[in-house]
């Protein structure tokens, strides 16, 4: 099967002279990764960059040339969302080259495009990229501190911002001749573990976000403040403080938990094993991991925090 | 007697590092005034043989009399190596390289 790196790697090789070096070291550029580590070890997770490819594998007589473009476009599509994100949040800053390779990335992204049909918007990034642009930006004015936000408005900000993961993978159960069904529970996975994914990362990433750009739970334990305050107790002292003391951590590690629990229950009626499974130990993970942070808040930002050293260490 | 065997006490080095790892992940404060002295002690004021200035010694020295109290054990102490290993991960920590590059489990 194919590789994220070779793939990204052919297509940077076919990319004109003049802009070729920015897109082999755009991990670097867009302050994903240090200098020289390639996309494939860039994000935390491999579902992130493979997902296409994680689906496939649980699918046979699947034309391989299919799932290589597939696997392009998903890769395109996820490098365009993260530049987005990062200039939205103004951690980098729009340079002349960066705007050619993404017009570049844009342009293959779309030249991938497998015969589907027009009235499939699953399989349409124009239409996921503009949900996904349209959350980013209610999530900058929430952030910014510019409009409220419950764990509702948080939820379905959160769906929104997952859609460019949904088509090359759309792209190919529809290849596959996935009825409708089945196909919608796919997309439903993949928006599970993405969302899942993504509460993780507003946790433990929330002390660093929030003094750059803004942070989920910050915005959010207001909210759990207001119940508590209903029941005569009050949090106190810095802004940090009053995020633990609130248990939003933990609150928000429980949604991560569900979001883990409902992608194994689907991909196990979808025959994914290798994503059932993966999915059932992140379930567990995060089912523990929010206990601990019940018992000691601040715990899950801690344990990323020593993890790297504890695994270097201590096994 | 008494005295001998306390001296002759094997110390498991894994224990006490185990040790402390639970406590920072149980204390908050612990884990704050652990990152902070750590930033206190710059890589520069220790030469490749371990040899530290007398500012680098003195606050390896606080961190390590602030361990014993956290853990209320007579702990060995964090060596120039082990303080400097500690800094370069929960410190200076740019990319987010305190994680794995590819990870199997969010945890």
């Amino acid at each position: 099967m194919f590789d994220v790196d070779s793939v990204y790697r052919d297509f940077c090789d076919d990319l004109p002279e003049a802009v070729r070096q920015t897109a082999r070291t755009l991990a670097f550029r867009l302050e994903i990764a240090p200098e020289g580590v390639a996309w494939s070890r860039a994000f935390p997770y491999e579902f992130t960059l493979a997902a296409p490819r994680l689906v496939a594998d649980g699918i046979r007589f699947l034309p391989s040339e299919a799932v290589r473009a597939a696997l392009l476009a998903h890769i395109l599509a996820v490098v365009e969302a993260t530049a987005l994100t990062r200039l939205a949040s103004g951690r980098i800053s729009m340079t002349p080259e960066l705007c050619k390779v993404l017009g570049y990335v844009r342009m293959a992204r779309d030249g991938v495009w497998v015969a589907v049909e027009a009235s499939m918007p699953e399989a349409c990034f124009d239409f996921a990229f503009d949900r996904f642009e349209q959350a980013l930006a209610i999530e900058r004015y929430i952030l910014e501190g510019l409009q409220p936000a419950d764990f509702a408005l948080y939820d379905r900000l959160s769906v929104a911002k997952q859609s460019v993961m949904l088509p090359a993978s759309s792209m190919i159960v529809l290849q596959a001749g996935w009825p409708p069904d089945k196909r919608q529970s796919l997309r439903q996975l993949l928006t599970a573990v993405a969302c899942g994914l993504q509460v993780f990362e507003d946790v433990v990433d929330w002390e660093d976000n929030h003094v750059r750009q803004g942070a989920w739970p910050f915005v959010l334990y207001t909210a759990l403040a207001s119940e508590a305050e209903a029941y005569g107790t009050r949090a106190t002292g810095s802004e940090r403080a009053r995020v633990l003391d609130s248990g939003v951590l933990a609150v928000l590690l429980q949604r991560a938990h569900q979001h883990f629990a409902k992608a194994r229950r689907l991909a196990g009626s979808l025959g994914l094993c290798c994503l059932e499974r993966w999915t059932s130990a992140q379930a567990v993970a995060l089912r523990d991991l929010c206990q601990a942070e019940s018992e000691y808040a601040g715990y899950a930002v801690r344990a990323t925090a020593l993890r790297v050293w504890a695994e270097e260490v201590l096994t | 007697m008494k005295h001998a065997a306390k001296s002759l006490s094997y110390r498991d080095p894994n224990t006490e590092l185990r040790a402390l790892y639970m406590d920072l992940l149980r204390n908050q404060s612990h884990f704050d005034e652990f990152h902070h002295l750590l930033a206190l002690y710059h890589p520069s004021e220790v030469n490749e043989i371990g040899e530290e200035t007398d500012r680098a010694r003195e606050v390896r020295c606080r961190l390590n009399d602030r361990i014993r109290e956290w853990l209320a054990m007579d702990v060995e102490g964090l060596t120039c190596c082990q303080v400097l290993q500690w800094r370069a991960i929960v410190v200076e920590d740019r990319f987010g390289t305190n994680r794995p590059s590819v990870r199997k489990s969010v945890f």
